[in-house]
């Protein structure tokens, strides 16, 4: 998870970026840099020289590349046009052995406040959801369920089934698992969740749970009639 | 009578509450009603005829990222007319080129005329006025348009122009 850094810089490591006319004392642009595994740069918008010694006590071990700095550089509004950086942040992402949960589910309920989650187009928190679920699959498995067991924003957990129905995580039993907590809802949201995995993962496993779930709610009732025939097709 | 159809989200439309103020689910307004340039799309079908609302689903489909299940609201041109909204025909955004001119804007849109079509929706759905297609019928639908040449394989997205070249290879 990217891991925001503030620190002094001596004037030598500011990189080149728009000139300053007697500057405001706000930022005036970002710098994204591509640092290799020893640090050295592989990538800018311009040249600079980095000192390991200044970034190492912020890079949290083990620093696996790459790994990305970005660099806001401000200018010192009483230094006349000579350009000194005041602020460097750094965001430094390392391969961590385990995910914050809380950040996860922070960010994707940015992402959904952001853009609505529509059947049918790509959104901003798939990508979330699926990386959490190749980096750290049994903790996202765990949290996932609890979300769709136990979390009283019925809301936010349908959206989360929604999302993990665009891809297939873990083994079909844990999927069925998953489906079969949902579907028992008495949340309609919730149970049409379970209803759109179904239809997307399309397991064989899936059909018994299915077969076996008295929809109270006519029109929903109707499609997970619809989504049975499709699956025995 | 001209029925004129709009993509819904079907389950954010569940009503909260029996009181006035609860009666149009916001969620299903701010997920299915959003706008652009004080207009809201809208595709005409004529629900006597068999196929039409395969149409206008596959017209919808069409443009997407991936296939996916596919709700859709149907109410008349005439009731929107009757509460001051103005339906204007204009060239839909769709790669099939004789669908085009099926396309409606529900027009210059104000807020009493925006409130008043969320109503108009909101009992459309409640009267069951609508139809939500399965996955694989989305599917079955975009494959026969693309088996009868209606529409180009090289229109679709990557995602579903992939997933449509498996199901017609493999049926």
């Amino acid at each position: 998870m990217p891991t925001r850094f503030s620190l002094p810089v001596a004037s030598q490591h500011l990189p080149p970026g728009p000139k300053s006319t007697r500057a405001s004392g706000l930022p005036l642009g970002t710098s994204n840099y591509l640092l290799s595994e020893d640090l050295s740069l592989v990538s800018s918008g311009g040249t600079c020289s980095w000192d390991r010694a200044l970034l190492a006590p912020y890079l949290l071990p083990p620093a696996v590349a790459p790994i990305r700095v970005v660099l806001c550089y401000y200018y010192d509004p009483f230094t006349a046009d000579l350009a000194v950086a005041t602020r460097h942040e750094f965001t430094a992402f390392t391969r961590q052995p385990s995910f914050d949960f809380d950040d996860l589910d922070g960010q994707i309920r940015h992402a959904l406040a952001t853009e609505p989650l529509l059947d049918g187009y790509t959104h901003p928190a798939e990508a979330l959801l699926l990386s959490v679920f190749r980096k750290a699959p049994s903790s996202a498995a765990d949290w996932m369920m609890h979300q769709v067991a136990e979390s009283p924003d019925i809301a936010f957990a349908a959206d989360l089934l929604r999302l993990l129905s665009r891809f297939r995580p873990q083994p079909t039993s844990w999927r069925a698992e998953i489906v079969r907590r949902a579907l028992a809802s008495p949340n309609l949201m919730l149970r049409d969740a379970a209803l759109q995995a179904i239809e997307a993962w399309r397991d064989a496993e899936l059909v018994e749970p299915l077969r076996a779930h008295r929809e109270p709610v006519g029109w929903l009732a109707r499609y997970a009639k619809q989504v049975l025939i499709d699956l025995e097709r | 009578m001209v029925t004129v159809a709009r993509k819904i989200t079907r389950q954010k439309w569940t009503p909260r509450g029996t009181q006035p103020f609860q009666r149009v689910p916001l969620d299903g307004v701010t997920y299915d009603m959003r706008t652009e340039n004080h207009a809201l799309s809208m595709w005409t079908c004529d629900l006597g005829r068999d196929g039409s609302v395969n149409e206008i689903a596959l017209v919808l489909a069409a443009s997407r990222d991936t296939i996916d299940r596919l709700g859709v609201v149907f109410v008349e041109e005439s009731d929107l007319q009757s509460r001051g909204i103005r339906v204007e025909p204009t060239s839909g955004n769709t790669a099939i080129d004789h669908f085009k001119a099926r396309h409606r804007d529900a027009a210059e849109l104000n807020l009493r005329r925006y409130c008043a079509l969320a109503r108009l929706l909101n009992d459309a759905i409640l009267k069951d006025r609508c139809r939500r297609f399965s996955r694989q019928q989305i599917r079955d639908i975009l494959a026969e348009a693309v088996g009868n040449k209606l529409l180009a394989l090289d229109s679709l997205r990557d995602r579903v122009r992939a997933e449509i070249e498996t199901y017609l290879a493999s049926s």
